[in-house]
């Protein structure tokens, strides 16, 4: 008896059951258009961070011998070239390399502060929640680009503070979803069972309440990436991102875009990649919310 | 309270409770939930708390578990080896529940965590409180597992509480009370939401716990053929009042209160045989 309940505690770890996420993993595989924007994202990560190494071009060189070459595959310049002589196609790539770790990186800092901070706020009640509340409203009322530019004074045009002042503002929605979220947990039975069985507020969150939060989360993530991709093009736009020769899409499409009417090229493919990317982020979280919600099949 | 301590000791009392008052403030006022009760749980036997829906009965178990909700406070004593459960601090209150008072809850549909394997959470009871590893926690919750009657085989610890049925979760229900031998089990209406056959089959596994494990325990219910099943005294409430206090068989055949006969002539005649 006792050998035969060591043999099951041992292959206890081995099994996987089919859980929520192996269902939702499968629910997702059935949506054609989330599979596709799926492998299209990754392509464009795969070739955003390796491409470049396979190319001969360097994203700063300048030719004075190619200055404005229209698209071709004669001369190697695939997408053509920009004012400087720079290839387009090595240029749009290291951009995607900024655009996207951007969008990843501060939507993990606004993912992490918000998680926190809402779960706080939405678990404790009370005054706390009423205070930290207003706090993230008067947040909310402070124009972001106010914030974002006496950031960038303060601190300096550093890329890594793009991605903290980003993620600073983007926090806010998060820390409302999670505080939302966390209260209507809160009252389910099994939250109840677990303070019945003695275990601490921690434990309760980290245990109960996050892991039940993961698919809201994950579907607002696929969507905040989009925003803080546009956030940080809308900022480069405005000369507050990131600085020549660096470069990222919102900057190639602001620069493209005052040349549009004499190299076209310059405005479309970048827009072309970020187009992509956004749609395909848009369709994957529209897939995801519907692959967690276990009512949908 | 040198009176109750001795008590406890002499009497094999598990649970001494002395004027517990519950009150919630509402909008409307402070309202007074439930009235000065009195009573004790012993060693191996069964308290049945009947009464009707908000009689207090859930509440009064809840103010010494801690479970009230915010606006609710308790006063009065209630004494769990040699501690008053409702005057003594969060922490050493936390440190009985789940350890040596166990709590069932009515729907064991929605008490277990979704997300996370049975086996974990029978587990993650015994890891928090007994500090032993996962694999010691596991062998213990096999044990366990063989108490409420589930097959122990690895199907069920490793299911998510979404393939098991209403009887099964239940079970599991129990048996997470049981992973740290508690003393005392606080079950409230635990076989309100099950089919009569399941019911008969948890009433068994409650009949063996205080017989063969000597737990104390507490059923909540307003079923009274139920508590006729199990308990071997009787708690009958009404209004946040204790209306009478007995052995069983005693207030079942001969109620001295009006509620109580009232109550037991809504039982069908042809039961009552």
């Amino acid at each position: 008896m006792n050998k035969n309940n060591a043999k099951i505690v041992e292959d206890y770890a081995n099994i996987k059951g089919r859980s929520l996420w192996v269902d939702a993993r499968r629910r997702l595989f059935q949506n054609k258009a989330a599979v596709v924007s799926l492998i299209l994202l990754f392509f464009i990560a795969f070739l955003s961070f390796f491409g470049p190494f396979f190319l001969k071009f360097s994203f700063s060189d300048t030719d004075w011998n190619s200055i404005y070459y229209p698209p071709s595959l004669n001369n190697g310049h695939f997408l053509g070239t920009d004012g400087n002589g720079r290839d387009l196609l090595v240029r749009i790539l290291y951009g995607g390399r900024l655009s996207l770790s951007i969008g990843v990186l501060a939507t993990l800092v606004s993912v992490f502060i918000g998680v926190i901070y809402g779960t706080i706020a939405g678990f404790f009640g009370g005054k706390l929640d009423i205070f930290m509340m207003r706090v993230v409203e008067i947040l909310y009322a402070m124009p972001y680009l106010i914030f974002v530019i006496i950031l960038m004074v303060v601190f300096g045009r550093n890329i890594y503070f793009l991605f903290i002042a980003i993620g600073a503002v983007e926090w806010l929605t998060m820390a409302r979803i999670v505080r939302g979220q966390t209260i209507s947990l809160k009252e389910k039975e099994f939250i109840e069972t677990s303070k019945a069985l003695g275990q601490s507020n921690f434990m309760i969150i980290w245990k109960h309440i996050i892991p039940n939060l993961a698919g809201p989360i994950i579907v607002y993530i696929t969507l905040m990436v989009p925003s803080v991709i546009i956030l940080e093009s809308f900022l480069s736009f405005l000369g507050l991102g990131v600085q020549e020769p660096l470069t990222s899409w919102g900057v190639l499409i602001s620069e493209g875009s005052r040349e549009m009417e004499t190299a076209w090229w310059l405005l479309i493919f970048p827009g072309l990649f970020m187009t992509i990317t956004l749609a395909s982020l848009n369709f994957i979280g529209d897939g995801l919310r519907d692959a967690i919600d276990p009512k949908e099949y | 309270m040198p009176l109750t301590q001795k008590n406890i000791k002499n009497n094999n009392l598990l649970l001494d409770i002395h004027n517990l008052n519950v009150f919630f403030n509402t909008p409307e006022g402070i309202s007074h939930v439930v009235k000065d009760a009195n009573f004790n749980i012993k060693k191996g036997a069964c308290l049945g708390v009947v009464g009707e829906s908000g009689s207090g009965k859930t509440q009064t178990f809840f103010s010494i578990t801690g479970l009230l909700a915010n606006n609710g406070y308790a006063e009065g004593e209630a004494f769990f080896k040699n501690t008053n459960l409702i005057t003594c601090d969060k922490e050493k209150r936390r440190g009985f529940l789940g350890k040596s008072i166990g709590f069932i809850f009515q729907d064991p549909m929605t008490s277990l965590t979704p997300h996370l394997k049975i086996g974990d959470q029978l587990a993650e009871i015994a890891i928090y409180h007994k500090k032993i590893n996962k694999n010691k926690a596991l062998e213990r919750a096999i044990e366990v597992m063989d108490i409420v009657k589930l097959p122990s085989n690895r199907d069920i610890i490793n299911s998510y509480p979404h393939e098991l049925s209403g009887g099964m979760k239940q079970r599991i229900m129990i048996a997470i009370s049981l992973m740290c031998e508690p003393d005392l089990i606080i079950a409230d209406e635990p076989t309100t939401a099950l089919d009569v056959t399941t019911q008969a089959e948890i009433l068994n596994i409650f009949n063996d716990l205080k017989n063969n494990l000597n737990i104390g325990l507490v059923l909540i219910s307003h079923n009274i053929g139920v508590i006729a099943e199990t308990s071997n005294e009787v708690l009958v409430m009404k209004n946040g009042q204790i209306l009478e206090n007995g052995e069983t068989p005693e207030v079942l055949t001969k109620p001295k209160n009006e509620y109580t006969k009232h109550l037991l002539s809504c039982i069908p005649p042809w039961i009552g045989n």
